[in-house]
């Protein structure tokens, strides 16, 4: 028996070794490409043009969406943000899902709303019906409209969609501070290739912390909490590192809901977002690949590397937990949705590669890794541990965690350098390293159960996530996440 | 696993990596300190230099005496500027780049090896207005590299009306230029190019031609070409170009305009065209204008109806009236309340005019 | 001597533009952003006012319509200067009130030319 056991066990550390050497190795060569893409970017910048672009009446238009339910503590400082963002030709339309708070009367008196008229065409499907329509009486081109809650952040996005009046829509979460010229550099592909982009894509950062001032990020820095400071080297390694390297290969999966920039006729074209799938909008990009392969159209999604969407970061284990929960989820449902693209050369690289990687290693990964964990645990308590094992396991997922957290790190001191202070980059490194000890394990536990809901068709709920502004460090504990 | 794996040397693999990281990152971030303290001061030193050009004035450019790091400085701080200003100020500043032999090199490098140089070189020369750079740059219109392309028709753009005709032949090249962006570079080239644009409209250039010439021509306010577009928007074969010259007759305003538009409204011709002409005819406006559009108000195609409500508001009483009339019947009613709605809120936010 | 109000968070400009007013003989006051802007206006009551648009804190616009709610600048020559170059953008500037509106990249001489204009009238 215990002979039984002890092949297993051998059989089993071979395969989880393998498979973090695999993963690893993998992001290994994506941080190198990433790298040198970050690098040819940035030669790039001086003659991009986002002065010309800004100057130009042929810029296209852009219509900003921006889901709002009770967000009365940041719509108002993220509204005139938004509608002082550097770009020649924009509308900025909020939609109030059913707010219960004082979402509506605090954007009604910042903007002297009055009531008015506007054609929205039933292009893509939606469930709450919109109650009515308002407009800046000052000459901001600003509308809200405000509608019944369908419990689901995909509505109020599919109004907007038919309501816009632009080419482009760049959805943003009510509680997102963009970069001041972030629609300059976002629109830039399709400027430059305009019959092939489709969409593109920019980083999100963590705000905790900054300073930020009349909705602007003065200063970027490191917030005060482990768990947040954590959740900002995730960003930075996930987005830099992953989303840069994926856009390379021609990848580019997730343009996370917070910070996308689609044509409208081509997302209408597809019927908007899905009002079942919690991750609508890796769900659209799934759907906008598809959808132009099965057309042979030629096509191509964009990542524009600098352009920076500040967002909260549950500041709490609680939120946090419910947030990746919930992202396990979504992926799950989009990958099980669009499973016949899995492995189907007909989907070119994103079936072959991106779809596959993503079922592999990022839904399963944390599956293998407690797997791994697991069988540390029981060599131990048979006696059979095999240490030799057990260290290299721990080099190999801890280490090369580390090394990669760091590299995302070193990336970006070299390139866009936001984070000024010295104290921030201590903090960055230390918290690269805490991060593989007791957090990782703990996300691999929160994406399992994710993973876990997906089986069994549990739909979690949106609930509201607390806020303190932009400028207060969170300290509530309540309640459900975003 | 039995056979001892190499534990020790994967181990120091690691911390060596680690530590070469952080080596980096901190030369990196101690470095960039000191060149950012550097540049300060040698900015600072700099600056007065550049006001002094531009006080005088004059384009003898005595160039002071300037050691080669404070030499540079005035030159980047120079070419920061450029984008900046126009006029004889302008025209200073690219003097005293020209004496120092800035544009020179510019000039030259667009024909070296490198990307990178070469769109740098392209940028900063449209940036200067330098019409010696013409050829140059218009050979940069066939580089290899697509954004080298890109970053020389923006350059030729500001170069004014000899610009014209290498970006338009540029937008049928093997290695072709986007439509977008000639149209955007051209739109810098004043009405002086004119001419060119007019004959682009002509049959025997490529439809992405045509297009970019019509869109431009109305864009530009050339009020002359109005009979000529008000042909190619009866005649041409290419939509594209159709829609264009009809919003271009729009921009121009002109009643030569309305005929052409009025046939452009029929419902034989293609949705996309009978919106832009809906619109253009509502800048254009007149009594005819109105009739027409109020037709169009019923129209089953959401977009037509909302593009000719949008168009009578800027009729003037006539159209109000009609739109007024309309904001009762069910069907017209949604689009003409939309206009509606958005020219009180226009009217209510001008500035009250003094009695 | 006429005092000038230059307000604008791009330091060239503002260093340009003091150099070319001081010139032609007038006196210049800075300032680098809209509420220091703002503040400047009520306080030193200058005869004309350089304003740019996109700034920081507070925009070019909202300085301009508080300033015209202000009785004591409810006449002074605002001139907005600024990159913002489509119609709709002009139609907002001068609905807030600008007296002039002047675009991004201008000519200096230009600026001179408006502002003393300007202000001989506002004299007579």
């Amino acid at each position: 028996m215990t002979g039984l056991i002890r092949e297993w066990l051998v059989g089993f550390d071979w395969f989880v070794l393998a498979y973090f050497v695999m993963l690893n190795s993998l992001y290994l060569l994506l941080v190198a490409i990433a790298s040198v893409d970050v690098a040819r970017t940035l030669r790039r910048l001086a003659f991009a043009g986002h002065d010309d672009l800004f100057a130009n009446p042929f810029t296209p238009g852009i219509s900003v969406l921006v889901p709002a339910y009770n967000e009365e503590l940041v719509i108002v400082e993220s509204v005139h943000a938004l509608l002082n963002l550097r770009y020649p030709e924009f509308e900025v339309i909020v939609i109030d899902d059913g707010s219960t708070d004082a979402t509506f009367d605090r954007l009604a008196a910042a903007y002297d709303l009055v009531e008015t008229e506007r054609v929205i065409p039933p292009l893509a499907p939606t469930l709450g019906q919109v109650l009515s329509v308002y407009a800046a009486r000052n000459g901001e081109p600003l509308l809200v409209i405000r509608k019944q809650n369908a419990g689901r952040r995909s509505d109020p996005l599919n109004v907007g969609l038919n309501a816009a009046r632009h080419p482009l829509v760049c959805m943003v979460d009510a509680d997102s501070i963009l970069d001041h010229d972030a629609l300059l550099r976002v629109v830039k592909p399709f400027v430059d290739d305009p019959d092939r982009v489709v969409a593109t894509g920019g980083v999100i950062r963590a705000v905790n912390g900054s300073v930020v001032e009349h909705g602007r990020v003065v200063e970027p820095r490191m917030p005060s909490g482990w768990l947040p400071r954590i959740q900002v080297l995730e960003y930075l390694r996930s987005f830099l590192l992953g989303r840069t390297g994926w856009s390379r290969l021609g990848g580019l999966l997730i343009i996370s809901g917070a910070f996308g920039l689609f044509r409208r006729d081509l997302v209408l074209e597809l019927g908007g977002l899905d009002i079942d799938c919690i991750g609508e909008d890796a769900e659209l990009v799934a759907r906008l690949h598809r959808h132009l392969r099965d057309q042979r159209r030629p096509y191509r999604i964009a990542f524009v590397a600098e352009p920076v969407s500040w967002t909260e970061v549950p500041p709490t284990y609680g939120t946090l937990a419910r947030q990746r929960r919930r992202w396990s989820l979504g992926l799950a449902q989009v990958l099980r949705k669009h499973r016949t693209m899995i492995a189907n050369p007909r989907y070119g690289r994103i079936g072959l590669f991106v779809l596959p990687y993503y079922l592999l290693f990022e839904l399963l990964g944390p599956v293998v890794e407690l797997f791994g964990v697991a069988a540390v645990l029981i060599g131990f308590a048979f006696g059979m541990l095999n240490v030799h094992f057990a260290i290299l396991f721990a080099l190999f997922a801890v280490g090369y965690g580390v090394f990669l957290s760091i590299a995302a790190v070193t990336v970006e001191e070299f390139s866009f350098h936001r984070y000024h202070r010295w104290k921030d980059l201590g903090i960055a490194v230390v918290a690269a390293v805490l991060e593989n000890f007791g957090y990782r394990q703990l996300h691999a536990v929160w994406r399992i159960r994710g993973l876990i809901d997906s089986t069994r068709h549990r739909h979690v709920g949106w609930g509201t996530m607390t806020r303190g502004g932009f400028t207060k460090a969170i300290a509530s504990d309540s309640v459900s996440s975003r | 696993m039995n056979a001892p794996l190499p534990l020790l040397e994967a181990l120091t693999a690691l911390s060596g990596l680690l530590s070469v990281l952080a080596i980096a990152t901190t030369a990196c971030k101690v470095q960039r300190a000191l060149r950012l303290r550097r540049h300060r001061r040698l900015e600072a030193a700099a600056r007065p230099h550049v006001l002094r050009v531009l006080a005088d004035d004059e384009r003898s450019g005595s160039a002071p005496e300037m050691n080669h790091s404070l030499g540079r400085t005035f030159e980047e701080l120079s070419i920061s500027l450029l984008p900046k200003l126009r006029g004889a100020d302008r025209d200073a500043l690219v003097a005293a780049l020209e004496n120092r032999g800035v544009l020179e090199r510019a000039r030259r490098r667009t024909s070296r090896s490198g990307a990178v140089g070469r769109a740098r070189a392209a940028q900063l020369l449209g940036d200067a207005g330098d019409e010696g750079a013409l050829p140059g740059l218009a050979r940069l219109l066939a580089d290899r590299d697509p954004e080298v392309r890109t970053v020389a028709a923006r350059a030729l753009g500001k170069l004014g009306p000899t610009a014209v005709e290498p970006l338009l032949a540029a937008l049928d090249s093997p290695r072709p230029v986007p439509a977008g962006i000639v149209t955007m570079a051209l739109v810098h080239a004043g009405a002086a190019g004119a001419d060119d644009l007019t004959q682009g409209l002509d049959l025997s250039r490529s439809a992405r031609v045509r297009t970019v010439a019509a869109e431009l021509l109305g864009q530009l306010g050339v009020l002359s070409a109005t009979g000529r577009l008000a042909q190619t928007l009866a005649d041409d074969p290419d939509l594209a170009t159709r829609a264009a010259a009809a919003r271009s007759l729009g921009r121009l305003g002109l009643p030569e305009g309305i005929t052409p538009l009025l046939a452009a409204l029929h419902e034989a011709q293609p949705s996309v065209l009978r919106i832009d002409a809906a619109r253009a005819l509502g800048r254009i406006g007149g009594a005819s204008a109105v009739a027409a559009l109020r037709e169009l108000l019923v129209s089953p195609d959401i977009e037509l109806a909302r593009a000719t409500a949008e168009g009578l508001a800027a009729c003037g009483d006539a159209g109000v009236s009609a739109l007024e009339a309309a904001a009762e019947a069910p069907v017209s009613a949604p689009s003409a309340r939309e206009a509606l709605a958005r020219l009180t809120l226009s009217t209510s936010r001008r500035p009250a005019v003094a009695a | 001597m006429p005092t000038v109000l230059v307000v604008d968070d791009d330091p060239d400009i503002r260093d340009i533009a003091t150099m070319k007013l001081e010139q032609a003989g007038l006196e210049v006051v800075t300032e680098a952003d809209g509420e220091g802007g703002l503040a400047a206006a009520l306080e030193l009551a200058p005869d004309a006012l350089l304003l740019d648009w996109m700034m920081p804190r507070l925009t070019g616009i909202e300085v301009c319509s508080r300033l015209r709610e202000h009785p004591q600048t409810a006449r002074l020559p605002i001139i907005l200067l600024t990159a913002k170059a489509q119609e709709a953008d002009i139609e907002r500037g001068f609905a807030a009130g600008a007296t002039d509106y002047l675009v991004k990249p201008f000519s200096p001489r230009e600026l001179v030319a408006r502002i003393t204009a300007v202000l001989a009238r506002g004299t007579k």
